[in-house]
C-alpha cells in the first residue's frame, strides 16, 4: 500500500530539500530527514517506502541541486506523478532511479492522504474504490535502468548506458 | 586577406577577425558574437561560411536532441517533437 502525498504546482527543489539542510550542511547521513521541512514538516517523519508524491505543473523547478531528489531516493519514494517536470530535475530523478510519470489527468484524480495500491513495474495505481489508473509507461531505456536500480547503477553493472 | 569581417546574422554586429586569428580556425570551431553571444559554427574556411547554432535541448525522457524555438525560450517550456514530453526549462 502506498500513501499519496499531494502537492501543488511549481514545487521547487528548495521546497523538496531546503538549501540549509544540504548534505554538506547537516551531514550526508541525515539530510533526507529534512525533505519538505518547511513545506510539510510532517513529511519526512511519516513518509513510508513506496509512497507516491503527486504534483502539478513544473515539479522540480529552480536549482538543479541533485541532493533534492537524492533525499527522496533515500526516503525510498515509490514514484512521482506530476503534470509536468523541470528538465534537469526530471533527469536527476531518472538517473537516481525514481520513477517519474507525467500525466495531466491523474494528479487531479488522486487525493492527499489517499491510500492506494501501486504497482510500479506495471504502472498501475488501484484506488480503494477499485478504480484503476494507468500511468504512462516509461521509455524502454528507463525500464532497463529501473531494473538495475538507476541509470547510475546500470552503468556500474554494464559499463554502458541503458539503450546503448 | 587582412581582416575578416563577419556580420552577425542575429544582431548585425560586424565582428573583425584578424588574419592571424582566422588562420587558427578550423571547420567545426565556434565563433561567438561579442555583442549578442550568438554562436556561429565555422562550416567552411574557404570561403568563410558560418551557421548559427540554435539553442538545443535534449529531451530528458527519450534523449532526442532538438532545437528550441524562440517561443520555447520565452516561455521556458518545451515539448519534445519525438515523444511529446513537455518540460520546463531552467531560467
Amino acid at each position: 500500500m502506498a500513501r499519496v502525498w499531494k502537492f501543488s504546482d511549481s514545487i521547487n527543489t528548495d521546497d523538496i530539500l531546503p538549501g540549509k539542510y544540504a548534505p554538506f550542511m547537516v551531514g550526508a547521513d541525515v539530510f533526507h530527514k529534512y525533505a519538505f521541512h518547511h513545506f510539510r514538516p510532517e513529511f519526512a517523519l511519516e513518509v513510508q517506502p513506496g509512497d507516491l508524491l503527486v504534483g502539478g505543473k513544473n515539479w522540480g523547478l529552480g536549482s538543479s541541486r541533485e541532493y533534492a531528489p537524492k533525499a527522496l531516493k533515500r526516503l525510498e519514494i515509490g514514484g512521482i506523478i506530476a503534470k509536468s517536470f523541470a528538465r534537469i530535475h526530471y533527469r536527476n530523478l531518472l538517473n537516481l532511479g525514481i520513477p517519474a510519470f507525467d500525466s495531466l489527468e491523474i494528479p487531479d484524480l488522486l487525493e492527499d492522504g489517499e491510500i492506494v495500491t501501486y504497482d510500479r513495474d506495471a504502472g498501475i495505481i488501484t484506488r480503494s474504490s477499485g478504480e484503476v489508473l494507468r500511468l504512462p509507461p516509461p521509455p524502454e531505456f528507463l525500464r532497463e535502468a529501473l531494473k538495475a536500480g538507476s541509470i547510475l547503477e546500470y552503468y556500474k553493472q554494464f559499463q554502458k548506458f541503458p539503450g546503448e | 586577406m587582412n581582416t575578416l569581417i563577419v556580420t552577425c546574422p542575429e544582431c548585425s554586429e560586424d565582428l573583425e577577425i584578424p588574419e592571424s586569428d582566422w588562420l587558427e580556425f578550423a571547420e567545426g570551431d565556434v565563433l561567438v558574437c561579442d555583442s549578442c553571444d550568438t554562436e556561429l559554427l565555422v562550416v567552411s574556411l574557404s570561403p568563410p561560411e558560418f551557421e548559427v547554432l540554435g539553442d538545443l535541448s535534449i529531451c530528458p525522457k527519450c534523449e532526442t536532441e532538438f532545437d528550441l524555438t524562440d517561443a520555447d525560450l520565452e516561455h521556458h517550456r518545451a515539448t519534445c517533437p519525438s515523444c511529446g514530453f513537455a518540460f520546463t526549462l531552467e531560467t
